[in-house]
């Protein structure tokens, strides 16, 4: 292991110790149930006109 | 800190998780971010190519069908998972692929996909500065001539220079060229409204269509879909430096679909009234002689900041992937190996640029694959949850390890995903079946990768255990919230 691994896993353990911590003080949360929803709504709108046009 | 120790900061240490200190980009930042992303001259382009297919009217409504189901499609398999572990793409993508799958991925449909922008960008130079000579020096340099050659290769080692000192030369450049060509952008929409009125921007007939017009519209509508999974490659590594999922998602559906559909359009108008879907023509009728060279030097400009841009992602990337061995070259030697190719692609000017849709459509067809057998691993089988320590394991002490290395479920999916499509639509030899009229290849090409993950999942991999589908470590995996719990 040369001084870039090395200075990389530290760098590494460090990081994943202070995400740990952020995550039991303040969890991220999932992508949003109402924004997934709206997105796949546009999405369904998209298809759904182009179906439209495409058959006429 | 120097440029050359940047690079090598980000180099070295750009696979990391970012803590939350280090996102810094809210909701209008990234807005801005995706923005200048999208204004490129790459819009010019798709604008042209649409213009080959059909009218203005058919042109609008199949960039605005093709790019929200794109966008949405790719945000998805993007940037959800990179904002909320703050990590870029091809590290998630492990718990997806397998260690040895993402360096698959890497060095074949990303390496190909890259390239071959790469290699546009600069043939599009070299027509630019053509068309500058040309109208100030009195030359007469054909399109597919030598000396367009000469300048895209000027232009690739341009680009190499810019990127060998680094990031922070290539966001300096972007602050100039991103607002140049919105205004370039508005002065041609006023341009063309000057000399060309609604009626018979509406009337202008497509440039090179086919004999079915039902196809041409869906041949429209699959190349905007293609162009929508072409930022895939990049997004994830730019939504990790999000603060929450919103600002991630909607600026970057703001600026890659509405944003994009704005330049398109003006590049299509300018197709149709001038009649040649090629960029580099249109500014000097579109300008006059004078204000269309500077125009075209812009142009030419804009394309060495854009071909800095996505090198550099995908060399990061690269680096990534290729393990010790790629970590060990230099970065100025890694960047000139990936210039290589679009070197002696410069050669054949007209091999890719006068063939873009062509492009876009065949790298489209691995793009859906990947992002339909990504969205059910994350959203349905992982449920949004992954071990972030996991992701950095070493062989079999990693859950994402899977077999070798490699999760054969997911790449076979893939790769089912993609000859869905070239079964319904061969971009090659343009045969398509009755289906793709109403479906399109991506959307299927989507829906079957995902569908056949789910299955060979089910049926290969955690019946063997592997992939970690079953127990996400507490400590490790991002919290649960109440949302998920409940």
């Amino acid at each position: 292991m040369d001084d870039t691994d090395r200075a990389v896993r530290d760098e590494l353990a460090r990081r994943l110790a202070v995400i740990e911590v952020e995550e039991r003080e303040t969890p991220r949360p999932p992508f949003p149930r109402g924004d997934m929803v709206v997105l796949v709504a546009m999405v369904v709108v998209s298809v759904v006109v182009g179906l439209i046009v495409g058959l006429a | 800190m120097a440029a050359h120790e940047d690079v090598a900061r980000e180099a070295t240490f750009g696979s990391l998780p970012v803590t939350r200190e280090e996102r810094v980009w809210n909701f209008t930042d990234f807005t801005w971010v995706n923005v200048g992303l999208a204004i490129a001259t790459w819009a010019f382009l798709v604008g042209g190519a649409t213009a080959s297919l059909v009218g203005f009217a058919d042109g609008l409504l199949a960039m605005v069908i093709g790019n929200a189901i794109g966008v949405a499609i790719m945000l998805l398999a993007s940037v959800v998972a990179s904002q909320r572990y703050g990590v870029e793409q091809y590290t998630v993508l492990r718990s997806v692929f397998g260690f040895g799958g993402v360096a698959l991925i890497v060095f074949t449909v990303i390496l190909f996909t890259e390239m071959g922008w790469s290699s546009l960008l600069s043939v599009m130079f070299g027509r630019a500065v053509s068309q500058v000579s040309n109208e100030a020096l009195g030359t007469s340099i054909d399109p597919s001539g030598l000396a367009v050659t000469a300048f895209a290769l000027v232009a690739i080692v341009a680009a190499w220079v810019i990127l060998a000192k680094g990031p922070l030369t290539i966001r300096f450049f972007n602050r100039i060229v991103a607002p140049g060509l919105a205004v370039l952008t508005v002065g041609m929409l006023v341009l063309i409204f000057t000399e060309t009125s609604w009626a018979q921007l509406l009337d202008a007939a497509p440039l090179a269509p086919f004999e079915d017009d039902r196809l041409n519209f869906a041949l429209a509508v699959e190349f905007n879909l293609g162009v929508g999974f072409s930022w895939w490659p990049v997004m994830g590594s730019l939504a990790r430096l999000t603060t929450t999922p919103r600002a991630a998602m909607w600026p970057a559906f703001i600026g890659l679909f509405g944003a994009t559909i704005l330049a398109q359009a003006v590049g299509m108008a300018a197709a149709l009234t001038l009649g040649d879907s090629d960029p580099t023509v249109w500014m000097v009728p579109l300008g006059g002689a004078w204000l269309g060279a500077l125009a075209l030097v812009f142009v030419a400009f804009a394309n060495l900041t854009s071909l800095a841009s996505i090198v550099y992602s995908t060399c990061l990337a690269l680096r990534q992937a290729g393990g010790s061995f790629l970590t060990r070259v230099p970065w100025p030697w890694l960047c000139a190996g990936f210039f290589v190719l679009p070197g002696i692609l410069a050669f054949f000017p007209g091999l890719l640029y006068d063939q873009f849709l062509l492009f876009v459509t065949w790298t489209g067809a691995f793009l859906a694959a990947i992002c339909g057998t990504v969205i059910a691993d994350y959203f349905l089988l992982r449920r949004q949850r992954i071990d972030l320590r996991g992701l950095y394991g070493h062989g079999a002490a990693s859950p994402y390890h899977f077999t070798g290395g490699f999760n054969v479920a997911a790449l076979l999916s893939m790769g089912l995903g993609a000859l869905t499509y070239v079964l319904l639509y061969n971009p090659q030899t343009l045969e398509t079946r009755p289906a793709f009229n109403l479906l399109t290849a991506s959307v299927p090409a989507v829906v079957v990768a995902a569908v056949a993950h789910l299955l060979l999942t089910a049926l290969l991999v955690r019946r063997a255990g592997q992939g970690g589908y079953d127990a996400v470590a507490p400590t490790t995996a991002a919290g649960r919230t109440r949302g998920e719990q409940a």
